[in-house]
């Protein structure tokens, strides 16, 4: 699990991620194919998974410290 | 006459893993509850690898035989609830009375919704629509609607996937003649043993065999509902999942990565769904008293025991106590190859007296501030030192029973 950057879109109540940086790269058109919650303890944690023409990617967001990871890169 | 609509998501598991990676999608696809290991079965397939042949049944290294490029994808299982609880969602802002009847399937009754079957049927295009805008472009479900839920469910069992069948007076009778009796909710491969060598084979002919004749190898009450379902009638209400019956028992089963020969090694897999069972009970505010552990052995034998205890009880380390005292008098000659533990004869904790003995009190305590952490975080963030070696490996797919998933 390694902390990225994201820059995200805000409609409404619900956020997109847009792009996010990991090791100096900018990964970018990413598409959202899928968002859920779940609980890990107390705390609510948010998955997207997101892909671009080569890969998909599985981002991690934990609302209570606005941290975000890459899960998983295929 | 009512109106119900049977809802089921077309290979759920292993839809929603390609609607989460499109890399995934038109490949045959098995997604299973521990990775890609050997002695992992397939939870769930792509439509892909149904058309390659491989079943539900069959574990992962039979897949790869059949079809050595399907992909091998670990259960997520967060991710299946989460969309079940959306198309749960969608189904109950149609009516109240949506009754889950598994992960991926639930029966809406739309009685008093709908005058008639066209208007349920817009509603079941609304629905599809429904699913892919708001949960997933990928995502399919086949609906079946009719006039009860044996009928609706069957409708929705006809066509896959993205199906939707209706079943009235005006097709029912064809679909009675032509349906095989194993296809009929209910009516598993078992049960058609008994029925074939009778002659019957489809739904029409168990509609049209003699009650009598029935009774004669079935027991009076199994006679009238084989008969009752081979004419397509069931009264059985639609019951929302907020009426469901309290759970009667909770138990866990394992298999272990490779068949042991030393019952020594399956005890701390016991002792770690021993937990899981104690945790769940606490979890529920229940207690209870009737242990019961089961063993499969590598040539698919089994053993199984149970205990009951004088009093009731939601300690793990208790339950696997009484679970190792069984296993123990037990003399095994066959290597083991799963495990499993449950506990039933179970009382609500509320109604418990308060404890008097000071080590009852001081383990309560322990096991009041363990339940604490791991609820703030997560389970087993505090757990017994003898369980450090296999803390991750040992999970469970869920059943697909648990009919209060939307609380």
């Amino acid at each position: 699990m390694q902390p990225i950057k994201v820059l995200i879109q805000f409609d409404g109540p619900k956020i997109k991620p847009l792009a996010f940086r990991r090791n100096d790269r900018l990964y970018k058109n990413l598409k959202l194919n899928l968002v859920y919650h779940f609980k890990e303890g107390g705390q609510t944690i948010f998955r997207f998974f997101m892909s671009d023409e080569a890969n998909s990617y599985q981002l991690r967001f934990e609302p209570e410290t606005l941290e975000w990871f890459l899960e998983d890169n295929n | 006459m009512k109106i119900i609509l049977h809802v089921d998501m077309n290979s759920y598991f292993a839809t929603a893993e390609q609607q989460s990676n499109p890399f995934l999608r038109g490949k045959p696809v098995c997604v299973a509850g521990k990775g890609s290991g050997e002695r992992t079965i397939c939870a769930a397939l792509s439509v892909e690898a149904k058309k390659m042949g491989v079943k539900g049944i069959m574990s992962v290294w039979e897949a790869r035989n059949l079809c050595p490029d399907i992909i091998v994808v670990a259960a997520d299982f967060n991710k299946y609830q989460f969309i079940s609880r959306q198309l749960f969602s969608i189904l109950e802002s149609y009516s109240p009375n949506v009754e889950i009847f598994s992960i991926d399937e639930a029966f809406v009754d739309l009685t008093r919704i709908c005058k008639n079957i066209e208007e349920a049927q817009n509603i079941a295009l609304d629905i599809k629509a429904r699913l892919k805008s708001e949960v997933g472009d990928y995502l399919t479900c086949s609906i079946g609607i009719s006039h009860n839920k044996l009928l609706a469910k069957l409708a929705s069992e006809k066509q896959k996937p993205d199906g939707l069948t209706i079943i009235d007076k005006n097709n029912l009778n064809d679909i009675l003649a032509t349906t095989p009796i194993e296809d009929v909710c209910g009516i598993g491969p078992r049960l058609s043993k008994r029925l074939y060598p009778l002659g019957i084979k489809s739904m029409q002919d168990l509609a049209q065999t003699n009650l009598q004749r029935l009774t004669h190898f079935f027991n009076p009450r199994q006679a009238k509902i084989l008969k009752m379902m081979g004419q397509g009638i069931d009264y059985e209400p639609v019951l929302p999942y907020w009426q469901f019956p309290l759970e009667k028992s909770y138990g866990h089963s394992y298999t272990l990565p490779k068949n042991v020969f030393k019952k020594e090694e399956a005890f701390k897999v016991l002792l770690k769904l021993a937990e899981k069972v104690a945790r769940r009970l606490r979890k529920a505010k229940v207690l209870g008293r009737t242990i019961h552990i089961y063993i499969r052995f590598f040539d698919f034998t089994s053993y199984g025991e149970q205990t009951t205890l004088t009093h009731f009880t939601n300690d793990g380390l208790e339950i696997y106590q009484v679970g190792l005292k069984i296993i123990t008098k037990y003399h095994f000659s066959k290597p083991i190859r799963a495990v499993g533990i449950s506990i039933t004869n179970l009382k609500n904790s509320v109604d418990t007296p308060a404890l008097l003995l000071p080590e009852d009190i001081k383990n309560n305590e322990v096991i009041k501030a363990s339940d604490a952490i791991n609820d703030r975080y997560g389970e087993f963030t505090l757990f017994r030192a003898s369980l450090t070696k296999i803390k991750d490996k040992v999970q469970n797919i869920p059943d697909g029973r648990n009919k209060r998933i939307m609380l």
